[in-house]
């Protein structure tokens, strides 16, 4: 009898141990497989694999998400995080890159800003009429700009007032612009500052920059070109649509791709060469020129060296 | 980033940069341009539009206020419904303008020369509904035409004074007032004692008498270039009827005395002046006008007297001194600077080069990247310009003509890409960043009719269009803010009774005429483009 009670006291404590532990257990599942999704209370989707650019190639990618069944889909319980950076080794003109994967994290709940991680991949199913809305049906807000039109009264200007008549509103380098412009789209392969290698060999144009007679400037390619070797590494300048301003530069040619010559030069390279410090924010200008490619010629260096399965090139 | 290796040689960088930024002038390097892609449909926009009461306003026109400051036209915001090529110019509604004021400055070595500066770059809105008149540059200077006799002078030109000696009445005044400017003279060797060092200093530094910044704001904006407190370069040299001279001024650009006792002096090409006042009207307007003698270049002989000069110790700068000029004689400070391609008249100072050397290549994505407006912004802006009007009007009438007859065959939706060889034959893969083309040709079904057993080449006829806004629901490929604009065709086959959809999509694109251009550019890999006569226009 007093084995019994021990066995019955016995299962009772298992059943509670269980109950106590192995049901969130049960409950709350790592997923792992690209695509798995959890839901945010504010019901945002976040999923495996989506990445997050940064400055140089810098990018954040959720490996995992821990999800707990519940009836409205999978509520996130935590992410995981994976961070890698590039860097470059090596002199301006014999370098070669290096990504280096930094600590995982886990983020409990979905405390992270989650709109900065998007698919890598763009492509969708196209079907007509879906998701589009006519102009003609779409309420038109009005915009700032348009409300100051309604303030002031053009009647009353006249060159009298002409100058404390111009609106300076949102030009071409305005601060709100710049700031558009220059920060990361953390969402983008491409932004300002990305290592790239050149896909296959390229013929691009220089550009240079004109100032109208205005003060206006403009970037125009020019008519000289020059060949980019295959796998040429560089640091985008800026893009634009389906282009893309990139400095590439001599000394950074992946090996696979590039072969030894010019041995002096490259024994010079190795000691230093006629390097130069400057205030700009990517490699150096030296032995670098600044083209504009197509984006369909590059691969950015995360797509590469994935492709590759390595972290070096 | 890797340390540096070796010392850093930061003004040889900045010199390298300098000169890929600016390597050569915009006319050279418009020369050297590789045509861009996409340029067969490039054109030069319209250089002007108009409002209904008559004004127009063209691109390079300004107004001038005080001390040469201007407003110039640098571009428009014109409605589009009406500006469709071979109708009547586009209106107005925006005028896009520059401010600028031009300022006295002091280079190193003490000479002055002038400044231009831009202060204030915006728009005026709703230009139709001001009273604001801008008018065109009523008198063309052609300062270079005349170099060759602006740095040589002719024995005409040395023998005969600008101004004749029975001028006016200002003139006449003349030698009143050089009369007794001798005795206000100062020679530097003389005692100083009892007056205000702190005095002299200002005045010298204080290069115009009575001159002081003019707020741009406060004064009336005209089409004179030429008037009262107006910046000016002399064209040529010249001898001009001294007016008065400055208390201080020291007696070293030997005037001469006219026969008539004018007293007249020798004012090089180049140099700089403020006009004071008006001096009458004979054959053309005089102006009694304040010249900086040292702010021109000076010619090679007396640069070297002059140099042999200053191994004794620093120069005296020059004080500025009044004489009566030709309207002929001087050109105002904005056209000159126009002219010149420039924004100072002194060559070596700090220009804006060097600082775009040292910002290195930062600005780049400002001039490369597109604009991309907040959708509302974008939608406010269609609306006014009156986009979806000027989107029909233009596609009206539309033909497109398979270059390959085979294709009327396929069952599917083709997707046309920007990039070709990807979408050059409708194959390419539906892209969210990419600006494509979607042509509906399952719509068809097994219809066909009678069109295509003859010799007409199958086409598609534009019967309608519409601009819509395309944006993905729950889709974690594009950030929230993303947007696409469709160009929506409806299009009538000749070969079949259902009409066929072609939707265009154009990433975070500006909802303007473009739209048509950027869609026939995309699909010019599959069709040729004609517009029907209205006797050839399907009735549907």
């Amino acid at each position: 009898m007093a084995k019994a009670l021990r066995q019955f006291r016995i299962f009772i404590a298992l059943m509670l141990t269980f109950f106590a532990v192995g049901r969130p257990l049960i409950n709350a599942q790592t997923l792992t497989e690209p695509g798995a999704r959890c839901t945010c209370r504010d019901g945002q989707s976040l999923e495996a694999g989506v990445v997050s650019y940064s400055e140089n190639s810098g990018r954040e990618t959720i490996t995992r998400v821990e999800a707990e069944a519940g009836g409205s889909g999978n509520r996130c319980r935590a992410l995981w995080i994976g961070s890698t950076e590039v860097r470059p080794v090596g002199t301006p003109y014999q370098f070669h890159l290096e990504r280096t994967p930094l600590k995982e994290r886990r983020l409990d709940g979905c405390d992270y800003p989650g709109e900065r991680f998007a698919r890598r991949t763009k492509t969708y199913e196209f079907v007509f009429d879906s998701n589009t809305v006519s102009i003609r049906e779409l309420r038109i807000a009005r915009t700032l700009g348009d409300n100051q039109i309604l303030v002031s009264n053009p009647q009353v200007e006249s060159n009298s007032n002409l100058w404390n008549s111009i609106a300076q509103e949102a030009t071409s380098d305005s601060d709100e612009r710049v700031k558009r412009v220059i920060q990361v789209d953390s969402t983008r392969t491409f932004n300002r500052r990305s290592w790239i290698l050149a896909r296959t060999e390229i013929k691009a144009h220089y550009v240079a920059v004109v100032k109208d007679r205005y003060g206006v400037e403009r970037l125009v390619p020019l008519q000289r070109t020059r060949k980019v070797k295959a796998g040429q590494l560089g640091q985008v300048e800026a893009v634009g649509a389906g282009r893309a301003i990139v400095r590439f530069y001599d000394g950074g040619r992946i090996e696979k791709f590039g072969k030894a010559t010019n041995a002096f030069r490259r024994w010079y390279d190795r000691i230093g060469g006629p390097y130069l410090e400057t205030k700009d924010d990517l490699y150096t200008p030296l032995r670098a020129c600044i083209l504009e490619v197509s984006l369909d010629d590059i691969v950015e260096i995360n797509d590469y060296l994935d492709q590759e399965h390595t972290d070096r090139t | 980033m890797l340390p540096p290796t070796s010392p850093p040689r930061r003004s040889c960088c900045a010199w390298l940069l300098a000169v890929f930024l600016h390597a050569g002038s915009p006319a050279q390097i418009s020369a050297q341009q590789a045509r861009p892609a996409h340029s067969a449909r490039i054109a030069l926009g319209p250089r002007a539009c108009g409002c209904a009461d008559g004004r127009h306003f063209a691109i390079g026109a300004s107004v001038f206020g005080k001390s040469s400051a201007r407003v110039v036209i640098t571009g428009f915001r014109a409605g589009l419904s009406e500006s469709i090529p071979g109708s009547k110019p586009a209106p107005c509604l925006d005028l896009l303008v520059l401010g600028q004021v031009v300022q006295l400055a002091s280079a190193q070595d003490g000479r002055p020369f002038l400044r231009r500066q831009s202060l204030k770059r915006g728009i005026i809105h709703g230009i139709c509904e001001t009273k604001i008149q801008f008018v065109q540059a009523k008198r063309l200077y052609d300062f270079f035409s005349d170099g060759g006799s602006a740095v040589t002078l002719t024995e005409q030109d040395v023998d005969a004074p600008s101004i004749p000696e029975d001028s006016n009445g200002a003139v006449s005044s003349g030698p009143d007032e050089t009369s007794h400017v001798g005795a206000d003279e100062i020679e530097l060797d003389e005692n100083l004692t009892g007056r205000d060092l702190l005095q002299l200093t200002r005045t010298r530094t204080k290069v115009f008498r009575g001159w002081s910044p003019d707020r741009p704001g406060d004064a009336t904006f005209d089409g004179e270039d030429l008037k009262e407190g107006a910046y000016f370069v002399c064209r040529r040299r010249l001898k001009a009827v001294l007016v008065e001279n400055s208390p201080f001024q020291r007696v070293s650009t030997s005037p001469t005395t006219a026969p008539t006792g004018k007293q007249e002096i020798s004012i090089l090409a180049g140099t700089l002046g403020r006009i004071e006042k008006s001096a009458g009207f004979r054959s053309e307007p005089l102006w009694v006008a304040e010249i900086l003698p040292d702010s021109a270049p000076i010619p090679l002989l007396r640069s070297l007297i002059s140099l042999s000069r200053e191994l004794g110790g620093p120069r005296e700068p020059e004080p500025p001194r009044k004489v009566i000029l030709a309207a002929s004689d001087v050109v105002e400070i904005n056209q000159f600077l126009d002219r010149s391609g420039a924004e100072w008249t002194r060559l070596g100072e700090v220009s804006e080069a060097s600082s775009a050397a040292e910002q290195g290549t930062i600005g780049l994505p400002i001039l490369y990247s597109r604009p991309v407006l907040p959708l509302e912004e974008n939608l406010t802006t269609s609306e006014r310009i009156g986009a979806l009007a000027a989107v029909q009007e233009v596609t009206r009438g539309l033909r497109l003509v398979f270059k390959n007859p085979k294709t009327i065959t396929q069952r599917r939706t083709l997707v046309f890409d920007e990039r070709a060889p990807h979408g050059a034959h409708g194959d390419a893969v539906p892209d969210l960043l990419r600006r494509q083309c979607f042509l509906g040709m399952d719509r068809l079904g097994g219809s066909q009719n009678s069109a295509t057993q003859d010799s007409t080449r199958p086409a598609l006829f534009v019967t309608g269009a519409d601009i819509g806004v395309f944006r993905p629901k729950d889709s974690s490929q594009v950030p929230p803010s993303y947007y696409a604009i469709d160009l929506e065709l409806r299009l009538q086959p000749n070969f079949g009774l259902k009409q066929v959809p072609l939707v265009c999509r154009f990433p975070l694109a500006s909802i303007d005429l473009a739209l048509v251009d950027m869609a026939q550019d995309i699909l010019s890999t599959g069709f040729e483009f004609h517009r029907e006569t209205s006797e050839a226009w399907p009735k549907h």
